[in-house]
């Protein structure tokens, strides 16, 4: 009955999930990847569904170049860098939310992607990165549109305190950008929802940054995210961008010392109901 | 060898595998049919109630299930039914990490001098129900979180509650599944709710053999592929002379292997394949396991007692 009663109770008190917001017009344009979708597709194979858009609406996006590296994972973190890579340029099409970019993996990988796109004579690059865990290798590593190798462009290189396979709010993320033309003396301009919401300098490891915990996050299902952008401006107006989508912090709201109590009280609860409802026997004569 | 010192062996074993054997490369699977529980980290297999209500289950759209995802819950549901057909109940007695912490804390009160909580075979009818409510709650829920009628957090409905949650990471230096989880109203009244189980469980599994089987909805999975399994308890009725111990030791307190006089197949569903009966039995052959239809253990006057007389 107890049990009926607070399932009824959790019934009730469900929320519904983050609601997206617009992003607002900003100085000092840079690209970004705005959402991300990832289903698992008949043949075991999943793909991976990004939108690249400017972080300044209306802005037309001209002939962007894009490609990806997908790293074979042997287990969750750990890659097989660099003979297990492979690198391949992607088509893409035009779509209400920007630029729609599609991949495939059948094995279990972790995909960089990178885009650069040229706004009024200014190269804006735009990276981000998801673990891809295809099954049965079924349509692994497509082949087409190989690339003997890397293009030039600035990359940024994650690490974090936490798991990078699933980055969540309150983790410290630190990046370092490689290849960076200048630009790694600059400070990094966090960007959440349209909204610049930190400045970090340069350090001796790189950019180190803890995202704070989101109510709107929060409130949503473990499996929602949101894109935070790292943004690094050359002083004559490139940039650099890496999206990260994080999500909800899994053990942020964990209180030990009150679940303790709770676990006390229902034992002290069913103790109590046990005694009660005893049965004592006498001795027949 | 006694069958008890046997049980003994082969469950702290199992504990070992099933608890800690992912340290050391062990994988059986997400399809077990027993209480090894995904949340303990380094663990040699996961229960198959978590995969059920997730990624190998009801957890999937139906876009999902019409693709690879669909063969391999099919998959893993023959892997779990497969597992119950050859081992029966014996997963439960005989290999259940949770069902081991139940007998370690019947133990201790039998150490303690505490005398086992009796409960009316009525109530226990009534309790047993309970079971079949959970077994339709993890199969029905999952799918409104899917169709998104339900907020995400309700997704592994069961998980959220189950007592073995917070207990059995305890036994792997995992405290942390105690913990009230204040992200939002949902992980909140879950936990607690978890949290208030998981307590009163605690209590129970010490006053009570084997407290939860009464109402573990894995076991009344099992109890649906009882038709099929191997190992079944079998009874002659014509050697028994109805002194009634196989009642009185059964930590399932069931009647039918008493009460019986006719049919030699005497397999309850909530039997958990223990053996108590069957070692306690004073009469030579009236009990046996059979496997297959070949037998494998059989009551024995002389083993009673000396079981007897061991208590004594």
């Amino acid at each position: 009955m107890l049990i009926f009663f607070f399932v009824c109770l959790l019934f009730l008190t469900a929320n519904s999930g983050a609601s997206g917001e617009t992003l607002n017009p900003a100085a000092g344009a840079f690209m970004q990847w705005s959402s991300a979708s990832i289903e698992r597709l008949a043949d075991s194979r999943v793909k991976l569904i990004l939108a690249l858009e400017s972080s300044s609406p209306g802005v037309l996006l001209g002939n962007p170049v894009v490609f990806y590296r997908l790293t074979r994972l042997e287990h969750f973190n750990e890659t097989t860098a660099p003979e297990g890579a492979g690198i391949h340029s992607l088509s893409w099409e035009r779509s209400t939310a920007g630029l729609k970019i599609v991949i495939f993996s059948g094995e279990y990988g972790r995909a960089s992607i990178f885009a650069r796109v040229e706004i009024g004579g200014r190269l804006h690059y735009a990276q981000t990165a998801f673990n891809l865990y295809g099954g049965s290798g079924a349509g692994a590593f497509p082949e087409p549109n190989r690339l003997p190798q890397a293009p030039d462009w600035p990359e940024f290189l994650v690490s974090s305190d936490g798991p990078l396979y699933w980055p969540q709010t309150g983790q410290e993320f630190t990046l370092k950008i490689e290849r960076s033309g200048g630009t790694s003396a600059k400070n990094l301009a966090v960007w959440d929802n349209g909204r610049q919401v930190a400045e970090v300098k340069p350090g001796a490891a790189g950019f180190r940054y803890r995202p704070e915990h989101d109510p709107i996050l929060d409130r949503a299902g473990d499996l929602a995210s949101k894109p935070l952008v790292f943004v690094v401006h050359s002083g004559d107006g490139d940039s650099v961008a890496f999206t990260l989508f994080v999500h909800r912090s899994r053990r942020a709201g964990w209180n030990l010392s009150a679940g303790l109590w709770v676990f006390a009280a229902g034992a002290l609860v069913s103790g109590m109901l046990a005694w009660l409802t005893r049965r004592k026997f006498g001795i027949c004569a | 060898m006694r069958l008890t010192s046997l049980r003994f062996l082969v469950q702290h074993l199992g504990f070992i595998v099933l608890m800690y054997g992912g340290r050391f490369g062990v994988n059986l699977g997400p399809a077990l049919p027993c209480f090894a529980c995904p949340y303990v980290v380094g663990c040699g297999g996961h229960c198959y109630l978590m995969g059920l209500q997730g990624y190998i289950g009801f957890g999937l759209s139906w876009t999902a299930l019409s693709g690879f995802d669909g063969w391999r819950v099919l998959i893993w549901f023959l892997i779990f039914a497969g597992s119950v057909v050859l081992l029966g109940k014996a997963w439960c007695g005989w290999l259940c990490p949770f069902g081991l912490v139940h007998d370690w804390l019947s133990a201790l009160r039998r150490r303690l001098g505490w005398r086992e909580a009796l409960i009316a075979a009525s109530t226990m009818v009534r309790l047993g129900w309970i079971k079949y409510g959970l077994l339709a709650y993890l199969i029905l829920v999952p799918p409104l979180v899917t169709v998104g009628w339900l907020h995400p957090d309700f997704k592994l409905p069961f998980c959220n509650i189950c007592p073995a949650k917070p207990l059995l990471p305890l036994l792997a230096g995992q405290p942390q599944y105690l913990s009230l989880d204040c992200t939002n109203a949902v992980t909140l009244g879950f936990t607690a709710l978890s949290l208030l189980i998981a307590g009163g469980m605690l209590v129970g599994m010490f006053l009570k053999d084997r407290f939860f089987c009464l109402f573990c909805p894995l076991l009344a999975l099992i109890r649906l592929l009882k038709p099929l399994t191997a190992l079944r308890l079998v009874k002659t009725p014509q050697l028994c002379h109805g002194c009634g111990t196989c009642r009185r030791v059964c930590p399932m307190d069931i009647e039918e292997v008493y009460q019986e006089q006719e049919q030699t197949d005497v397999q309850a569903g909530t039997c958990l394949n223990c053996g108590r009966c069957l070692e306690s039995c004073p009469v030579d052959g009236a009990l046996h396991f059979n496997w297959f239809g070949r037998r494998l253990f059989s009551s024995s006057r002389r083993l009673a007692l000396r079981l007897v007389g061991k208590k004594l």
